[in-house]
């Protein structure tokens, strides 16, 4: 399965990198996957959000994969992210603020997780990146594109081989964009 | 919840605070995800022998 992007993307992705779910449900799923995606973000401290980890983990009623999932999940190269009283707080308010930049720009249903995902962005700003495989509730509309990769994956049962193209983006929280929608906002 | 013998990481200022999820090695991880997808291979390989004969009785 090979990844193609612009090599230069590895040396673009320093410092925090928040893996969403799709993204990391196929690092669980594809060796191959797995280690390219490693490869790309050598250089970056790769963090769990809460709501990620939830999202991950939530569906696996049968005990064996619960017990895989959790094992995946103790990657050392894996750190989760802590909540505490203060980031309630933060997480709440910046969420409802997004929540309303959204609806404003024709998305009221933005996914509750994500709208979460970037509350938490929000509140470190531009030092974290996440990468993500969801092009809908993560455009341009908050973020920067730092850059794609593309994936090629074989799914091949008994009778049918086919090639599955998965995009993984990684985007960068836009504070000043993000400043920019809230205050236009119309007062009524 | 963290428990007292974790340590938070927290170097910078507006860093994200995080602790350590694991210590499971990138050789144990990547054996994990082998197993894993070979599981799901096998149990596609299922699902589409029974649509595969579905369809070969609405046919």
């Amino acid at each position: 399965m090979p990844a193609y992007f612009d090599p230069s993307l590895i040396d673009q992705l320093t410092g925090y990198l928040i893996i969403d779910t799709n993204v990391l449900h196929s690092c669980f799923t594809d060796p191959k996957f797995f280690v390219d995606f490693m490869v790309i973000t050598k250089n970056t401290q790769l963090l769990i959000d809460p709501i990620v980890r939830l999202e991950f983990m939530r569906g696996a009623y049968q005990e064996n994969l619960y017990a895989e999932k959790r094992a995946f999940l103790e990657y050392d190269k894996f750190y989760i992210m802590t909540d505490h009283y203060q980031m309630y707080k933060d997480l709440y308010d910046r969420a409802l603020s997004i929540s309303r930049i959204y609806s404003h720009h024709g998305k009221p249903d933005l996914k509750l997780g994500d709208l979460f995902i970037i509350a938490r962005m929000a509140i470190y700003k531009s030092r974290v990146i996440l990468a993500t495989m969801d092009k809908d509730d993560f455009g341009t509309l908050l973020f920067n594109r730092i850059g794609i990769a593309t994936f090629t994956r074989e799914k091949k049962d008994k009778h049918v081989q086919k090639d599955i193209i998965e995009v993984t983006q990684f985007l960068r929280f836009d504070q000043k964009q993000c400043d920019e929608c809230f205050g236009g906002l119309p007062k009524r | 919840m963290l428990k007292k013998t974790e340590k938070l990481q927290k170097n910078e200022q507006n860093a994200p605070v995080v602790v350590k999820a694991g210590s499971r090695s990138h050789r144990e991880i990547v054996e994990l995800v082998t197993r894993v997808k070979e599981k799901i291979e096998k149990m596609e390989a299922k699902i589409s022998y029974t649509s595969v004969y579905h369809n070969a009785r609405v046919l």
